[in-house]
């Protein structure tokens, strides 16, 4: 039996070879989703733990277990404390993954304490923590001064280290004995320290340092036995100990598998942590890991539904080759069958021979499947690829299963249409050979329109529910699949009824032109009008996989297109950059700012800035950088505010709802309250028209009116303003109006409106915000932009921002900054921005999964033409000895061949390019809203996918040209004699 | 004796076999094919009776001789060359049903006028022909809706409908009864009895044998026997 399938699939191996594509392109598409998710979990595991070290200055295994031990009323802790720490030390175990340290930090907590140095200055108060730290010693070093001693001097001083920061922040000096009144020892004595040494970490990329030393600069440290004998006393603490437990995860060991295990105990250890006074359990890679799994649930959906229009398809192929198969060796089962062949036995032989294929797919589909994962990884845009890091693939369970369910499926496709020509005797099958009268299922039921009923209805329920659609995907929703699917039946539905229209204008056409054909182009319009839904398969192939292609280019542009769009308009220019301003006041006080981690937390939050602070650096090097085209200060705060008239009752009734200062009341002449103004916080812009215009990005659609008439119209006049729509539609304001605002510097300016702007760059009309309540509700922002000569000559120079235009890499500025060691507040470069969003696993997949199918698509479409001919051909060579025989030369029945292609292919091209413009731009909008990220919605646009549409084209014509060919080979071979011989078998 | 439509001249068709040897489908045959009769090849299956015709008719070469047809010498003619041959000056009847499936029997019949350059109505000629076979009352018909002597007759129609110089039917009747095969045969005889015009057909049914005006017996690719049943003479 098996030696009879093999030598079966010999005989006509072309088609073998086709189904063995189908099935091949079924097994690697099905199978490329589960390994590409594996492999960039892993990737963007690992960039996620290396974008939180860069963002939070921590590392992202680290595990905080914080508890305090003290005496009551009396009564200690003590118990809860031990258990605390037992727990702790049993940690590591639990989250099975190793630990890189285990730290544990006690400490007393600040308090204040009398100095007294050997030099007799006055004494001072100062305040400091009193702690140890576990093998302290190893992880230091000393700057001057040395280690403390383990033991208290005779005069009952202690020795203590303190950091480089601490001494300078403290104003401490070597030697100096600090007495602490409110910690006493154990003796009852209060604590005297010495400082004997000043330390700072020993390696850089220390991990011991859960806090740098010079986080921990009001701390003193003594040695751990020193403090335990003398200052803690465990059963019984004189002082309040509070204790910090570390205990550091190696990070690379976090794997998908581990996630959800690590993610339930940091959760069991929360709870259990809580239920105590002053404990506190805290992993850093739980919001990590939350965010992981999160976005890895939304990109394996996302990827999973874009792949199921391809996975249907080839399914249809599968089916269509496997139909042809049966078409050409239907004889031979029905020969089969009059000889004695049961049912059971051809479906034993064609079920052997799915096997086969099965399993030449299985053992090439999983090879290739791991190289469409390296052409999805490398996925830089549509259609477009970079040469990025490969992969690491493997092969998982989830691979596996995937890769068996989708060999069943290819056996199903394969095996189903046998069971028809399974049950046809001879008899049958002759009757059935060339009935033109049955009509295809789809037709009877109508389920053409029925498919695109549904999918118009999704179509307009998702419409309506687009808001709520955003939402979603903002919590972290993937794409919806039903969306998804309703374009595909949209597609499929309109393929189909545009089908059943066809044929009636082309019996139309036929009836006009009739008369006017040569026997060649009559025979074949006659032969597909009467033979049309013969065609169909081909024809709904064909639409499909163009529409398909279309809406897949399509959306992929869009998909692209709106992305860096969105990130041109956030970022403004190709960089935008902020020069740290020496600032006057800070200066004096003290180098101490250099820690950036500290500079932050304590810049004091005052009252309005103030140029004269400023000491403005130079702007013209930037134009003097080869590469930057353009440079144009621009000066931006979030500080100005406006007054707006508001209505009295509006006011009281809300009256809590506001801030004291941002209310202003007006009286009348009685002294009651006329009306109030509260001040609204406005975005105010400074610009220099000229320079602004050529250095900022800005798609010129987003204005009624190229935005240069914008720029031109306040260039007029120095106290112009262009203010967002909402002065007009909330405020109420007019063209030419005046208004006033207050600047940062608190400054009152009057301009006058010259234009009403919806966007306008970095501008984001509204703001969501998360109430308490957990509701969003969005705020509008209010922008000016005003001439930046207009407020420099009211407020001063004041720090701004340099938006450079660069020619084609920001490199030369990354350079410049690097070469003049320019130290920065501000920086934004659109072009890493863009790549890191071709960087997201979702844009990458998104984009890498669309590409595949598009070009599975095409290899899909050319080798269904070419197999239909083909088959075609081969099955009519008793027709064509006819029409030889009865005098049409060969290059007639070559034109007639040609021309029912035409008659087939150009229809399908047609709607198959109408159903899936349509199709994109019905769905395509709805579908990049799961793209979107951020608040930000710019109006869509939809991107024109020309050139990818014409690679399409290109290819399918290919095709067509090559089954030309291939068909008038083979016309050519067909011996009229032999063909009119064959006939008669 | 009638005037010669087709002169053949010790044609040969050798057909090379995979033992390298030549096999002689046809051996040195020399004929001639009267204008407006029934001629009739008869032999057993293999003789060579389709062989030789298709040689007549232009479908097939042959090896060697000459084949003078209506006054052209088929001789080192291209296929397109016998193809526009054919197209005028034949029609054509096969052993199996040979209709184009998808063409109603009037659409079958008028597709050989196209074909043929037929200058003159086409609808009159077409329901002209299939009066003839009796089918007038199926022009509309697809073959699919025929029974196999029906189709035939359609055949037959279309063989004849853009007034070919000759018909050639290749075992017309092998597929149908008896009954049917005779009608057939009738319809044959009709065309060169009323129409005037030239049948050449192959056979292997001996009852057949009275029907043509001149017969060839086949046997191995050569003409072992030539009857002449002269009809004018039994008159």
């Amino acid at each position: 039996m098996f030696d009879f399938v093999i030598q079966k699939m010999l005989n006509c191996k072309w088609i073998m070879i086709c189904l063995l594509i189908g099935n091949i392109f079924m097994v690697s598409v099905a199978c490329a989703n589960p390994m590409y998710t594996d492999a960039i979990q892993i990737k963007s595991l690992n960039r996620k733990i290396s974008d939180y070290v860069e963002e939070n200055n921590a590392y992202p295994g680290t595990v905080t277990v914080d508890a305090v031990l003290e005496s009551k009323n009396g009564a200690a802790n003590t118990e809860s404390f031990v258990k605390a720490r037992e727990t702790f030390q049993g940690m590591q175990k639990k989250f099975k993954l190793d630990s890189l340290e285990e730290v544990s930090h006690y400490y007393v907590e600040k308090m204040p304490a009398l100095t007294e140095n050997i030099y007799g200055d006055a004494q001072k108060e100062v305040s400091l923590a009193i702690g140890y730290m576990s093998d302290f010693p190893e992880h230091t070093k000393m700057v001057s001064g040395e280690m403390y001693a383990g033991k208290v001097t005779d005069d009952g001083i202690i020795d203590a280290v303190i950091s480089q920061k601490g001494l300078v922040t403290q104003r401490l000096i070597l030697g100096e004995i600090l007495t602490f009144d409110d910690i006493k020892l154990t003796d009852g004595n209060p604590l005297k320290i010495r400082i004997s040494g000043v330390f700072e970490n020993s390696r850089e990329d220390d991990l011991y340092w859960v806090n740098s030393p010079n986080a921990l600069a009001s701390e003193l440290f003594i040695d751990e036995n020193l403090f335990k004998e003398q200052l803690m006393n465990e059963d019984d603490p004189q002082n309040k100990i509070r204790a910090a437990f570390y205990l550091i995860l190696d990070c690379t060991q976090m794997r998908e598998n581990k996630i959800s295990h690590l993610l339930e105990q940091a959760k069991w250890y929360t709870n259990y942590y809580s239920q105590e006074n002053g404990q506190v359990f805290r992993a850093n890679f739980v919001s990590l890991l939350e965010d992981h799994v999160k976005m890895m649930s939304r990109v394996r959906a996302t990827l999973r539904i874009l792949q199921v229009p391809i996975l249907i398809l080839l399914i249809a192929f599968i089916c269509m080759v496997s139909g042809q198969i049966l078409e050409i060796e239907k004889n031979d089962i029905a020969i089969l069958k009059s000889r004695g062949a049961g049912k059971k036995q051809i479906l034993r032989i064609y079920f052997l021979q799915s096997a086969v294929i099965a399993g030449i797919a299985v053992v090439i589909g999983l090879p290739f499947a791991a190289l469409l994962c390296q052409l999805f990884g490398s996925a830089n845009a549509f259609l477009s690829f970079v040469s990025r890091g490969a992969l690491s693939l493997r092969l998982t369970w989830s691979v596996l299963g995937y890769c068996l369910a989708s060999v069943i499926l290819c056996m199903i496709a394969m095996i189903v249409p046998v069971f028809s020509y399974a049950n046809t005797s001879i008899v049958e099958h002759k009757q059935n050979k060339n009935s033109l009268k049955k009509k295809p299922i789809w037709k009877k039921f109508y389920l053409d329109v029925l498919v695109t009923a549904i999918s118009v209805y999704g179509l307009f329920t998702f419409h309506r529910q687009q808001d709520t659609l955003a939402a979603a995907v903002k919590k972290g929703a993937a794409l919806d699949p039903l969306l998804y699917l309703c374009s595909s039946l949209f597609i499929i539905g309109v393929g189909l009824l545009l089908l059943r229209l066809l044929p009636l204008l082309l019996k139309l056409l036929f009836r006009v032109i009739k008369n006017k054909l040569d026997p060649a182009v009559y025979a074949a319009f006659l032969r597909m009008v009467r033979s049309f839904h013969k065609q169909n398969f081909i024809m709904i192939f064909l639409i499909l996989t163009l529409a398909l292609g279309i809406f897949n280019a399509k959306a992929a542009h869009t998909i692209n297109s709106n992305e860096e769009k969105r990130i041109d308009y956030q970022v403004g220019a190709d960089v935008v950059l902020q020069e740290k301003w020496i600032n006057v006041n800070e200066d004096e006080a003290a180098g101490a700012g250099q820690d950036a981690e500290n500079a932050n937390a304590q810049m004091p939050e005052e009252g309005p800035v103030s140029a004269d602070d400023y000491i403005e650096p130079d702007f013209d090097k930037y134009l003097t950088i080869d590469g930057v085209r353009h440079a144009a200060k621009v000066y931006v705060t979030d500080d100005a505010t406006i007054s707006v008239m508001t209505d009295i009752s509006d006011i009281e009734e809300n009256m809590e709802s506001y801030d004291e200062e941002v209310i202003k009341a007006y009286y009348d002449s009685k002294g009651t309250i006329k009306e109030y103004a509260v001040s609204q916080k406005v975005q105010l812009m400074g610009i220099h028209t000229k320079n602004f215009g050529q250095s900022a990005r800005f798609d010129t659609r987003l204005l009624p009116r190229h935005w240069y008439h914008y720029l031109n119209a306040i260039s007029q006049n120095s106290t112009a303003v262009l203010v967002s729509q909402n002065f007009h539609d909330q405020l109420g304001y007019q063209l030419g109006d005046q208004l006033s605002y207050i600047t940062a510097t608190g400054e009152n300016i009057t301009g006058i409106i010259f234009g009403f702007v919806d966007y306008w760059p970095t501008y984001n009309p509204q703001t969501q915000v998360v109430d308490e309540s957990g509701n969003e509700t969005s705020m509008p922002n209010f922008l000016i932009v005003a001439n930046l000569s207009r407020l420099q000559a009211v407020d001063g120079v004041l720090p701004y921002q340099v938006w450079l235009d660069v020619e084609d890499s920001t490199q030369c500025v990354y350079d410049f900054i690097g070469e003049k060691n320019i130290k920065l507040d501000y920086f934004n470069d659109s072009y890493a921005a863009q790549i890191d969003m071709k960087n997201d696993p979702m844009i990458q997949g998104t984009n890498g999964i669309l590409t595949m199918g598009f070009i599975v698509i095409l290899i899909l479409a050319v080798t269904g033409l070419l197999i239909y001919w083909v088959i075609s051909v081969q099955s009519r060579a008793l027709q064509f000895g006819i029409f030889r025989a009865m005098g049409m030369t060969m290059k007639e029945i070559l034109r007639m061949l040609i021309c029912e292609q035409a008659i087939i292919t150009l229809p399908s091209i047609l709607l198959g390019v109408a159903c899936g413009l349509t199709a994109a731009r019905l769905f395509v909008p709805l579908i990049q809203i799961a793209y979107s990220s951020g608040d930000l919605s710019l109006p869509l646009s939809m991107a024109g996918a020309f050139w990818d549409i014409s690679k399409m084209f290109i290819v399918v014509f290919l095709g067509i040209g090559a089954c030309t060919w291939m068909i008038g080979r083979m016309i050519n071979r067909i011996h009229i004699s032999q063909a009119l011989k064959l006939g008669e078998d | 004796m009638a005037e010669a439509i087709i002169q053949a001249d010790h044609i040969s068709k050798i057909f090379p076999m995979p033992s390298g040897e030549d096999f002689y489908a046809l051996k040195d045959i020399s004929l001639t094919i009267p204008k407006g009769k029934l001629t009739i090849f008869r032999g057993r299956s293999g003789s060579g009776k389709t062989t030789l015709m298709n040689v007549l008719c232009a479908l097939d070469a042959a090896s060697s001789g000459t084949v003078l047809f209506d006054g052209i010498d088929l001789t080192g003619k291209n296929e397109d060359e016998c193809s526009l041959i054919r197209r005028d000056r034949i029609g054509f009847v096969f052993q199996s049903v040979a209709l184009i499936p998808m063409m109603t029997a009037y659409e079958n019949v008028e597709y050989a006028l196209r074909l043929g350059n037929y200058e003159g109505d086409y609808a009159a000629r077409v329901m002209e022909c299939l009066k003839m076979v009796g089918l007038a009352n199926r022009a509309d018909h697809l073959p699919e809706e025929m029974s196999g002597g029906e189709q035939q007759r359609v055949a037959i129609a279309r063989a004849i409908a853009h007034r070919p110089k000759v018909i050639f039917a290749d075992e017309p009747t092998a597929e149908l009864d008896t009954n049917t095969g005779l009608q057939v045969v009738k319809i044959f005889k009709e065309l060169v009895e009323k129409e005037g015009d030239t049948v050449v057909m192959t056979t292997h049914d001996v009852g057949l044998m009275e029907v043509g005006d001149l017969v060839y017996e086949l046997e191995d690719g050569a003409i072992t026997s030539v009857t002449h049943n002269d009809r004018e003479a039994d008159a």
